[in-house]
């Protein structure tokens, strides 16, 4: 299909699967963060937490390679809205990793002498991390703004 | 994630949709004549984003408009009921 002159319709390419995945991805982060506190001791040895995190790996290669357009391209090859929706993603999710350091660190001071809780310290900082790391592709994804040829530019 | 700006009570309207269908031309062919994605020229028609001066600039040489002609403070009135008006006075 050729883009026309006075046609919004310029790409049959829909959405697809981007913003369920980015709700999987966050959904996934949330039941593994349920995992390692109610795993039996270290999660890294808990088979359902060790699925969880493999599966996790998958989505976002997948949801990651999905909005690599924006998320990944270079500077000069964003325009100024693109340029201000990643310094955003890209901001929150440095506020959460840091947000979600302190609560480790303070879980961990409250709990110092309690060793069952620390034990599940490295699967939820882990958990954490990954999620914080993972965030500025889960809004891409949420908000359907891939960088690429996702929106079918039709007129409402 | 549109990265809003709006100022509580200070939107920016623009005419943008409407100069598009006139000169027949794509939300695609348009970005392209302004460097934009296709997607930044849908989030400032729908009021999601508004563009800095150097785009304003840009679209208003493509249409061959002043600026003020696109973005207005004020809701544009439209060309129908501007025209039904003109014809309805004495």
């Amino acid at each position: 299909m050729t883009p026309q002159q006075g046609s919004d319709e310029t790409t049959t390419v829909a959405r697809g699967p981007l913003r369920p995945m980015a709700i999987a991805l966050g959904a996934l982060s949330v039941v593994m963060v349920v995992l390692s506190q109610i795993s039996d001791g270290n999660a890294f040895s808990d088979s359902w937490w060790l699925v969880a995190f493999v599966v996790w790996l998958m989505l976002w290669g997948m949801l990651r390679s999905m909005t690599r357009g924006l998320g990944e391209r270079p500077v000069a090859g964003l325009d100024e809205r693109e340029q201000v929706v990643r310094n955003r993603v890209a901001f929150i999710g440095y506020q959460c990793a840091v947000g979600a350091g302190m609560v480790v660190v303070l879980v961990m001071v409250a709990f110092q002498n309690e060793p069952d809780v620390i034990e599940r310290i490295p699967a939820l900082l882990t958990t954490l991390m990954l999620t914080a790391s993972a965030l500025p592709s889960i809004l891409l994804g949420l908000s359907g703004m891939d960088g690429e040829e996702s929106e079918s530019f039709r007129d409402e | 994630m549109s990265p809003v700006s709006h100022r509580e009570g200070s939107p920016i309207y623009n005419q943008l949709r409407v100069l598009r269908a006139e000169r027949g031309l794509s939300r695609v062919a348009l970005a392209d004549s302004v460097e934009v994605h296709p997607q930044t020229i849908g989030a400032i028609e729908r009021g999601d984003y508004f563009p800095s001066l150097d785009l304003a600039f840009r679209l208003s040489d493509v249409f061959g408009l002043p600026v003020e002609a696109i973005f207005s403070r004020k809701p544009f009135v439209p060309l129908s009921a501007q025209l039904y008006n003109k014809e309805e006075r004495p």
